[in-house]
């Protein structure tokens, strides 16, 4: 097996990292099952350059970075993803889990949906700035701004539900 | 720190983002001053809420990772038992229930009719041992959009009423039983899930969805041309206007008809919302009457009450929400519901729902159309709908619960 520049294994990359790419994915992809294909196509990807002797630095980085291209390309339907085979048996999707995911970030732009996401994977400001090719300080005020944001959201919605209570009554 | 930090900076100190001298001199800030510790407070709290939505939509199960890895040829192959439909009963759906069951029921009706404890409760059986349900090893049969490219297991019979459930639950655990345009069908020996879907978005998750389904084929298409838009039942009593109620429903919502409206708005939704969940039920029906539900599987079986009992504690809650929210109003534009006759779940439903749109497009255009009949209507739609969602509940129950056949 491939050894990945931190010593580990490809399949060590995948036990440590291949779960929080797939919910990343999730949150772009069309269906569980595409975000499903684009991490798999990530990983094959990560194996032939590891095979090629192609040194990656950050491969958590390197991985989103791959994503996010895969998953804006099969938006447009221009990315050839690799089937799943359907003779391997698959655990149930936290499907609705995902949906009220994205359904929390709905009042946030790409952008900000983008950064928020990639800081809950635990990325710092400086991988996200790289990532997204913006200036740390932009990082920064994105969080801030998305999170206010979502408290805004959730006290308007807050609101409504006690003016319908008193309407009750 | 003459100045308070903003936002930004609140944010990076929560994040060990800032250099130590920026950090002290704002923690030093924050240890003078009331206002930013609430607002950094705040932000922690904002944090905390998102990261449980976020932790929440983790693929903790091991056998994503087994499947990833036999994927990539890293794993020979997977240890874990074969795909499972549902980890007993979604806890979606579980958490649905309950929240039903406790739910208020409406304020007491008029009329003498015994009020139901709870709308909807979980079946005790349920309660106690959620069934873990998992398909046969036949299951791992061809994925869907994509012709078979080598037939593997397909010699075992697929059991058509089977794999319809199993479509049927795949559609309901996206939402897709839901208000749009699916039609399930049976063609030369299997279950073909078509329609059309606009958003290829949808599309494609409904596609995904149904992916790997033994004996289930998905055709759907893209519209071709503009889809007619449904227009609202019209009102179906027509008896001059009467200005007072009118009135009355602005007076009480004391903004005008702006009011009435957002108001209004509330109401359609919720109303719109029971009628696909009665629609989905009905279909459930109507796919599985009572005869065929006893001959099914008792995996199936389960399935399918786990979707019948979601879609009336869907109904209850909705109704709930809906009875809480019109009926003082109603009330106070002097309105008395008058008798229905005993009408089942579903009609109720729709009735509620073709009433409430009928009785909003009256009060904001101002048409001639009686708005306290829709009023009187919708109040005894409610006002039956207890009892419905118990008898329907209660057929579920016997129904769904006849002998047993084990796959």
């Amino acid at each position: 097996m491939q050894d990945s520049p931190n010593g580990n294994t490809l399949g060590d990359l995948y036990r440590d990292w291949g779960a929080s790419l797939l919910r990343f994915a999730s949150t772009l992809a069309t269906s569980p099952q595409v975000a499903e294909d684009l991490v798999h196509d990530v990983f094959l990807v990560l194996q032939q350059r590891l095979a090629t002797g192609e040194r990656i630095d950050n491969y958590r980085a390197w991985t989103i970075t791959v994503v996010r291209n895969l998953a804006h390309k099969e938006r447009r339907g221009a990315a050839k993803l690799v089937e799943m085979p359907s003779t391997i048996a698959a655990a149930p999707a936290p499907q609705h889990e995902i949906i009220a995911l994205r359904g929390l970030l709905s009042p946030l732009t790409e952008r900000e949906q983008e950064v928020l996401i990639l800081r809950m994977e635990s990325l710092s400001y400086r991988e996200i700035a790289d990532e997204l090719g913006v200036a740390v300080g932009t990082v920064s005020a994105l969080v801030a701004r998305s999170l206010a944001k979502l408290k805004d959201v959730s006290r308007k919605k807050a609101q409504q539900g006690g003016r319908s209570e008193a309407a009750s009554r | 720190m003459k100045q308070h930090p903003d936002d930004s900076r609140l944010v990076s100190l929560v994040d060990g983002e800032l250099t130590p001298e920026v950090a002290a001199e704002t923690r030093s800030h924050l240890e003078k001053c009331w206002r930013c510790r609430t607002r950094l407070q705040a932000f922690e709290e904002q944090i905390a809420s998102v990261a449980r939505v976020f932790d929440a939509a983790a693929f903790a199960d091991p056998r994503w990772i087994d499947r990833g890895l036999v994927r990539l040829g890293v794993r020979a192959e997977q240890t874990h038992q074969p795909r499972s439909l549902i980890r007993g009963i979604s806890g979606f759906a579980f958490a649905s229930l309950v929240a039903a069951s406790t739910a208020l029921w409406f304020q007491a009706p008029r009329n003498a009719e015994p009020r139901p404890q709870s709308a909807v409760s979980v079946p005790a059986s349920k309660a106690v041992a959620h069934p873990v349900v998992s398909v046969p090893k036949a299951a791992a049969a061809p994925a869907l959009p994509t012709p078979a490219p080598a037939p593997v297991v397909l010699e075992a019979r697929i059991d058509l009423d089977q794999a319809e459930v199993a479509a049927r639950y795949a559609l309901f655990r996206i939402g897709a039983d839901l208000g749009d345009p699916v039609e399930i069908e049976r063609v030369n020996g299997r279950i073909v899930v078509g329609g059309v879907i606009a958003l290829e978005e949808r599309r494609m998750a409904v596609i995904g969805a149904l992916r790997g389904i033994p004996g289930v084929a998905a055709e759907f298409d893209a519209p071709t041309g503009a889809s007619p838009i449904p227009i609202p039942a019209s009102a179906e009593v027509v008896v001059g206007r009467p200005p007072e109620v009118e009135s009355e429903l602005r007076q009480f919502l004391a903004g005008g008809q702006r009011n009435a409206l957002e108001f209004g708005g509330v109401l359609i939704q919720r109303a719109s919302r029971a009628v696909d969940h009665a629609w989905a039920l009905r279909r459930l029906e109507e796919g599985f009457p009572p005869v065929k539900r006893e001959a099914l599987d008792s995996t199936s079986r389960d399935i399918l009450m786990e979707m019948a009992f979601a879609h009336l504690a869907a109904v209850s809650s909705e109704m709930s929400a809906f009875g809480a929210e019109a009926r003082p109003f109603f009330e106070r534009a002097g309105v008395a519901s008058a008798g229905t006759e005993r009408a089942p779940l579903f009609q109720l439903v729709e009735s509620l729902h073709r009433n409430t749109l009928s009785l909003f497009a009256a009060v904001s255009a101002s048409e001639h159309s009686d708005p306290k009949a829709r009023m009187i209507q919708i109040l005894s739609c409610l006002e039956h709908l207890g009892p419905a969602l118990s008898r329907t509940e209660q057929q579920w129950k016997t129904q769904g619960a006849g002998p047993r056949k084990e796959p």
